[in-house]
């Protein structure tokens, strides 16, 4: 019995070692590899291991191949302009092959790539923070700099600020394909009909929230049940979840007092429930609206198209007949500039691996400034040029009690990075953990504030950032 | 030349005598060969990895690539220190608390149960208690996600009686130990109800008839002779199911995307190691802390085992 035992003991040591030595081999060439990649890996790549934030030289680099075959990882919504991309330019058609994926995927397939040398998609469609942050750190490495491939008159036809969450430590890593700017959507009939009038400020929206909620039970002027509140609420507010000092350093500081006057007021309206704790999307939620029991919203631009509609499958208003106003983001008391948040507005970044740079520049370039795409996109163009014709497409969709154009165009300058910029750790998972789940359990978001503050506070050190705390 | 053919002859034959004998000397029989494509599985899917996890656990990682043993211990402290290594492991302990008993004693009292009715009602039985297993962990959770919404759910009526009004209120943190527990039971405990019984319809039917012919009740079977004699397969489960739960991942990942009212993306201590890899492009972190999952699995079965002797068999 013994024996056997050792026996066993001996051949399993044997088959182990071996299998070390085996595993030792494809490990052992990888440490000399961060001064000189390995050889199946594209040329391109060798300086950017050096040097992987500094240098993106990929454009330049001799192993351009005007014939290799691009892979752009896309969502639904984006597969179709490419396609369009396709259609239009039938000599490269066969060269750019759609992927759909789960984009939150993105960082971590980068990793794998970077360990194995290759399969790194070549022009992505990706949020700006965290996902085209993080693959922009060194251990990604992934995005190539597309400042000087991309002409300077393409770049300032951009709306103003639109690529500043782009920019990494002056590093251009992707363009733009839309403006989530956060304005404030209402049921214009309902507005008319109940004979209030539209807020421009916070204080006024909380006070319409309390007479709403009296009046009109079942009505609501908001909702906070997912991290779209974050955006709606508190970037605006310019609450310091994640305020960019510099690549290194971030300041978290969910007590600030732009954090507090947020959370407290939503905490009011939460309680004399003028203020929903549902997702948007919950299907309970939908039904409310359905039910025409939604004043306003503050949510994104591309709510109008997207989320209101207007047409028989839209998700809120399935008739369009001029029910849908929209206003400028709202003012906090005391404050003479207005400031809003964002929610989305992805944006286009092409691999520093690519093989075929040329091509993979052009079909961002398109996806992100093209007329024949952008001119009908269900979002607000990041390119002017292409939003002023976009324009017309929404100005020609009946569900708009106006023309909503010059209101979410004043709004698009309103953006701001100050409170929540372009870091690499998940700041929308942590909000859902701990303050949805909080409110949805029956407690306030100010005492989960401090939950909060802990919790992101170990992930921007865990992404590497020093913290400042005040 | 000859004497050098000759030589060689002689020393192979010398070899193949020496290798017959510590072929003999060793113990080695046939038998054993049964053994090797379980051996070949175990070393290329558990060994292997293993060993591999041992040695990026040791590495640096700069954009991405391994610096084999340049970090030495601090991929360890870093997974050991992590703010979330707590909670998780908490979160996994108190799990292994209430699912580990539940398991155990739930599928010990449904086979003793069906063992007693020992027919083909019994069988049938069987085979229907087998059928969730037929779901795996993945469809299961998706599955229970409807399960536990007191809107769709059949069990409804049940879950707006316990004051559950939507999905997130059954699904919330403090409740997850208890709904992977379910969920544990209802994919698993099949499987380990046919092994049961089985093991229950090897006990010798003379040692039962003794018993009854000794005056002893069905409650007394149960317990006193037949637990005792498939006690090897309840401690097998034990050592199973301890080193599965403390593995946990599918579950709460799944669980967590699809419920937004947030359950932690690092729930339990092996998402936490996916959050290191992918997430921080940490493997050794992640590697460290498998490590260390690894390590607790073992040690449970070695607790086990030591504490009740049961495959002494022979």
């Amino acid at each position: 019995m013994k024996r056997t035992m050792w026996v066993a003991v001996t051949l399993l040591l044997i088959l182990s070692s071996l299998l070390v030595a085996c595993g030792g081999q494809p490990a052992a060439p990888a440490a000399p590899a961060v001064e000189a990649p390995a050889a199946g890996a594209p040329t391109a790549e060798a300086p950017a291991v050096e040097e992987p934030v500094a240098e993106a030289p990929a454009a330049e680099a001799p192993a351009a191949n005007t014939g290799a075959e691009i892979t752009v990882w896309v969502d639904t919504t984006r597969e179709a302009g490419v396609q369009l991309y396709k259609t239009l330019h039938p000599d490269v058609a066969d060269l750019v092959n759609i992927e759909l994926v789960d984009r939150g995927q993105f960082p971590a397939k980068v990793l794998l790539f970077n360990n194995t040398g290759s399969g790194w998609p070549d022009v992505v469609f990706a949020e700006p923070f965290p996902l085209v942050a993080q693959v922009a750190d060194e251990n990604h490495a992934f995005p190539l700099d597309l400042k000087d491939s991309v002409p300077s008159e393409l770049i300032n036809g951009f709306a103003p600020g639109a690529l500043d969450p782009c920019t990494f430590d002056g590093h251009l890593y992707c363009l733009r394909n839309d403006l989530a700017q956060v304005v404030l959507w209402y049921d214009a009939k309902l507005m008319e009909k109940w004979g209030y009038t539209v807020p421009t400020t916070w204080k006024e929206y909380e006070e319409l929230g309390a007479i709403v909620a009296k009046d009109h039970p079942g009505a609501l002027v908001g909702t906070c049940g997912d991290d779209q509140c974050l955006t709606s609420y508190f970037q605006g507010s310019r609450c310091p979840v994640g305020q960019v000092i510099s690549g290194t350093e971030v300041r978290i500081n969910t007590q600030d007092p732009k954090c507090i006057r947020a959370a407290e007021m939503l905490d009011r309206m939460i309680a004399n429930k003028s203020v929903d704790t549902l997702s948007p999307f919950d299907p309970a939620f939908v039904d409310k609206v359905k039910a025409g029991n939604l004043l306003m919203l503050p949510a994104a631009s591309w709510y109008g198209e997207y989320v209101f509609g207007g047409k028989p499958d839209s998700t809120y208003y399935q008739t369009a007949e001029g029910q849908l106003g929209v206003a400028l983001p709202l003012k906090w008391e005391g404050e003479d500039q207005i400031f809003t948040g964002f929610q989305g507005g992805s944006a286009w970044s092409v691999s520093r691996h690519t093989e075929n740079p040329e091509l993979a520049l052009d079909v961002a370039k398109f996806m992100a400034t093209s007329h024949e795409y952008q001119d009908t996109a269900v979002t607000f163009p990041a390119f002017l040029p292409a939003a002023d014709v976009w324009a017309k497409t929404v100005a020609s969709n009946p569900v708009y009690a106006f023309d909503p154009y010059p209101v979410l165009k004043e709004a698009a300058g309103m953006m701001t990075l100050e409170g929540l910029g372009n870091i690499r750790y998940d700041w929308q998972s942590a909000w859902n953990t701990d303050v949805i789940a909080a409110i949805q359990a029956g407690d306030t978001i100010v005492s989960a504030l401090p939950k909060l503050q802990e919790n992101y506070v170990g992930l921007a050190k865990t992404q590497g950032y020093d913290v400042v705390t005040q | 030349m000859a004497t050098d053919a000759g030589a060689i002859a002689a020393q192979s034959s010398g070899q193949k005598n020496t290798l017959k004998s510590a072929w003999k000397r060793w113990g080695f029989k046939p038998a054993h060969l049964l053994v090797l494509p379980y051996l070949i599985l175990l070393i290329a899917f558990g060994v292997g990895p293993g060993v591999y996890a041992l040695v990026i656990s040791f590495a640096k990682f700069e954009y991405g690539k391994p610096q084999l043993f340049a970090a030495g211990l601090s991929n360890y402290v870093s997974a050991y220190t992590d703010f979330r290594f707590l909670g998780a492991m908490k979160n996994v302990g108190l799990y292994l608390l209430i699912s580990l008993p539940v398991g155990i004693l739930g599928v010990m009292f449904i086979s003793l149960l069906l063992h007693a009715r020992h027919d083909r009602y019994g069988d049938a039985m069987r085979t229907i208690y087998f059928i969730p297993g037929a779901v795996a962990g993945p469809t299961a959770v998706l599955l229970a996600i409807f399960m536990f919404d007191p809107n769709i759910s059949p069990f409804g009526p049940i879950l707006h009686g316990m004051g559950f009004e939507t999905v997130n209120d059954v699904i919330v943190e403090r409740h997850l130990p208890v709904i992977f527990t379910l969920l544990g039971v209802f994919a698993g405990a099949g499987g380990w109800i046919a092994i049961f019984y089985g093991a229950l319809n090897n006990v010798s039917e003379e040692v039962i008839e003794a018993a009854i012919m000794d005056g002893c009740n069905a409650l007394g079977l149960a317990w006193l002779i037949k637990r005792p004699l498939i006690m090897p397969f309840i401690v097998y489960m034990a050592i199973l199911t301890f080193a599965g739960n403390v593995q946990l991942f599918a579950e709460p990942q799944l669980i967590g995307a699809a419920n937004v009212a947030g359950i932690s993306k690092y729930w339990s201590p092996n998402q936490l190691g996916y959050a290191f890899a992918f997430e921080q492009a940490n493997f050794g972190s992640s590697a460290a802390l498998s490590l260390l999952m690894v390590a607790i699995g073992i040690l449970g079965a070695v607790l086990i085992l030591s504490t009740t002797n049961i495959f002494k068999a022979d």
